[in-house]
């Protein structure tokens, strides 16, 4: 209804939203694996691995 | 909320544009001279660093400031977490920062303690929806940390007496507006709801709402012709 009541003069400019593309999405992955490579060595996948088999226990057990 | 640094500290680092734009030895390097992980009171689980393209590229410092605390505190670092949407809120202004409120996507553990990390916090709706959308998971937000804040970014929490303000000033505006955003009036972070009560009168209140109520159809829109079963369906903001 305030869309109709409102001239187009008026009206603010909307922002530039967008999705993430899947393309994107695939960047934000590898960018975050670089990183976690570089900073935390070789084996950070097992041992993220290890961690997360260690918290889902803990959970459980709550 | 525990801040490392400060707005013009980080932007003043020769690196942080680069870092800004998806380098990570960039981020790395502007991180490395700033932080202090002991600074982090909280006992947490998980890490998730907002993930989100800035624009057209990816920011790479949440990541590298998040990577750094796992480091440092031996934890699980969440990657799997994203902003769904690009809002690109970096210098953008308050009525772009209200109406681009963040989407997430992405899974965390019911019953974890999670710490969030972010690079800059000025309004908090970035914070303040990912928080909302780990939380409706079942997991617990713990805390939050960013390598600074801008002018009253470090408390997000809306006080009560700015939110009997904003009701007693605008009710129906701020509800309607706060209902076209996805959630209710009593989820504006603190900065967003000190803007509305600035504002000069209504009209400028309804102006917000008419373009909250025209972004809402194209974001509806850009999701069912774009959004992929690659991803899992984004989060209402609160």
């Amino acid at each position: 209804m305030l869309i109709s009541t409102m001239s187009s003069a008026d009206k603010l400019k909307l922002p530039e939203i967008r999705l993430l593309t899947p393309q994107e999405n695939q960047q934000l992955t590898d960018l975050a694996e670089d990183i976690a490579q570089k900073m935390l060595g070789p084996d950070w996948k097992e041992r993220q691995e290890q961690r997360r088999a260690a918290l889902n226990e803990k959970i459980a057990k709550q | 909320m525990v801040i490392q640094t400060t707005v013009h500290k980080l932007r003043s680092r020769p690196a942080y544009d680069q870092a800004k734009r998806g380098v990570g030895e960039a981020a790395f390097e502007v991180v490395q001279e700033l932080i202090k992980p002991e600074k982090i009171p909280f006992a947490f689980d998980i890490i998730v660093p907002v993930m989100q393209f800035d624009r057209d590229k990816p920011n790479a410092l949440p990541l590298v400031y998040a990577t750094a605390l796992a480091k440092h505190f031996d934890a699980y670092l969440e990657i799997g977490i994203r902003q769904a949407n690009v809002v690109s809120h970096t210098f953008a202004d308050a009525h772009t920062r209200i109406l681009g409120q963040p989407m997430f996507i992405g899974k965390i553990q019911a019953g974890s303690r999670v710490l969030i990390v972010d690079d800059v916090v000025t309004y908090g709706s970035t914070l303040a929806n990912l928080r909302g959308w780990l939380q409706q998971q079942g997991a617990i937000v713990v805390g939050a940390t960013t390598l600074a804040a801008g002018f009253g970014g470090t408390k997000l929490a809306l006080p009560d007496i700015v939110r009997d303000r904003l009701l007693d000033r605008v009710p129906d505006h701020a509800q309607a507006l706060a209902k076209q955003l996805g959630f209710c009036a009593d989820c504006f972070t603190n900065r967003e709801a000190r803007f509305l009560v600035g504002l000069k009168n209504e009209h400028e209140m309804q102006r917000l709402i008419v373009a909250a109520q025209e972004l809402t159809p194209l974001q509806e829109r850009q999701l069912s012709l774009e959004h992929t079963n690659a991803i899992d369906p984004p989060s209402q903001p609160c």
